[in-house]
């Protein structure tokens, strides 16, 4: 009883030497993938917003293009009749096409840095050393085993959570080395990519009609030019039109100018959308490139300790 | 010293901001349609130039899009390094059951 009771001692004391060790490891080594991992959703969801919002810019503007020139060959039928050659696209599909692969490799990314810097993988490691924990605790149970094996002083438990306990550091330490550098690499293409989609975006002319550049002034003058195409056919036609008709007609105008002031802003929300996407992977290289913070270390090295007593209890349980 | 892009967007977008104006506040159907036949050509030119400038990005797009590709590929590497340590535990788990399965069939053979 009394031999027993010294076993457990020892054994807790070895478990309290181990967690210490490996707790001092981890301290030293640092923990950046819950920061990393923290921030990543942001990233990630700016990428779909971006991503969204950049193909409702494009179609917007290519939709009404179509719209003008449509009303275009209206007003004009009676002398210039119809042909398919007055009907054209703004942009080319592959124009757009190249711009959305691009944002659909972001996606991608951010997908892989989730999956990288998550908990999936350490969960997994630690089932599977708990599998192998009970394997030995199977193996040096057999009457056999412990006919080849003199000594008994083997303890499975302290073994397995040390195996669990290094694998996770050197799990950890492999992360540690590698995804700031990759995070580095990804800022710059990711900055320059914003940059092209908000010149893309451009900007509205001012009163006097300069400073317009982009999708924002391809809009502008689209919704413009469509107020005076649908102008030209009601002068042209009022003479002929029923009163529905013509009332129909003379109504959407003031709609039309408050849809080009709406899509003009929601334009310009477009550009804000990637401004936040520099941000947000901004925010990981901060998370980082951030010098130790050592009430956060203490609380990683606490939570450590805890997350490895836990474990050990785990396998203590299944004996 | 030539004028920028911006420049020449500019000179164009003025004078289609004039014409409109000028259209709104023309008295007869026939000067409308002469000031309309002269900002439809203007709007045309100003489209050309939009187009252009968006155009002339396009090709940027693509090598910024090789480099995520290659980022991200590393970070797959990454992921299955430590896909690679989990999975030693597994084989060492293996060995584990296979010796104790030897030990078990041995004690029976033998006894």
């Amino acid at each position: 009883m009394v031999r027993k009771s010294s076993m457990r001692t020892h054994s807790r004391i070895r478990y309290s030497v181990l967690a210490c060790t490996f707790c001092v490891v981890v301290f030293s080594a640092g923990c950046i993938s819950p920061a990393v991992h923290k921030n990543v959703p942001a990233f990630a969801n700016a990428v779909t917003l971006a991503t969204e919002n950049t193909k409702s810019a494009f179609n917007a503007v290519e939709q009404q293009y179509e719209n003008v020139q449509a009303e275009r060959i209206v007003v004009n039928y009676e002398k210039q009749g119809f042909n398919p050659n007055m009907v054209q696209q703004f942009l080319g599909p592959e124009d757009l096409e190249v711009r959305l692969s691009l944002l659909e490799a972001l996606q991608q990314y951010a997908f892989t840095l989730a999956e990288v810097s998550g908990d999936k993988q350490l969960d997994q490691f630690d089932d599977k050393t708990r599998a192998l924990g009970s394997s030995l605790q199977a193996l040096t149970g057999q009457p056999a085993f412990q006919r080849l094996v003199s000594s008994s002083a083997l303890n499975v438990n302290v073994a397995t959570a040390a195996v669990n306990a290094m694998g996770r550091w050197f799990i950890e330490r492999k992360r540690q080395r590698r995804l700031p550098q990759l995070i580095d690499e990804m800022q710059e293409p990711v900055r320059t990519t914003a940059e092209l989609l908000e010149a893309d975006i451009g900007n509205a002319p001012d009163a006097r009609g300069h400073g317009g550049n982009g999708l924002r002034d391809q809009l502008w003058n689209e919704y413009s030019e469509a107020l005076i195409q649908k102008v030209a056919f009601l002068d042209h036609n009022k003479d002929r039109m029923d009163p529905g008709s013509k009332m129909e007609i003379i109504r959407s105008l003031p709609q039309l100018v408050r849809q080009r002031s709406l899509a003009d802003q929601t334009l310009k929300q477009t550009k804000v959308t990637l401004s936040t996407l520099v941000d947000a992977h901004a925010a990981l290289l901060r998370a980082i490139r951030s010098k130790t913070d050592i009430q956060a270390s203490l609380s990683a090295l606490i939570a450590e300790g805890q997350r490895i007593k836990g474990f050990y209890d785990s396998l203590q349980k299944k004996d | 010293m030539d004028p920028t892009q911006q420049e020449v967007h500019d000179v164009f977008e003025e004078l289609y901001h004039t014409l409109t104006e000028a259209y709104w506040v023309a008295s007869t159907i026939t000067d409308k349609d002469r000031i309309r036949g002269a900002a439809d050509a203007v709007f045309d030119i100003v489209t050309s130039l939009n187009r252009a400038d968006i155009r002339s990005r396009t090709e940027e797009f693509a090598p910024l899009k090789d480099k995520v590709i290659i980022v991200t590929q590393k970070l797959a590497a990454l992921q299955s390094e430590i896909d690679s340590v989990i999975h030693n535990v597994s084989v060492a788990t293996g060995v584990v059951q296979a010796i104790s399965k030897a030990l078990e069939f041995g004690a029976k053979f033998f006894v």
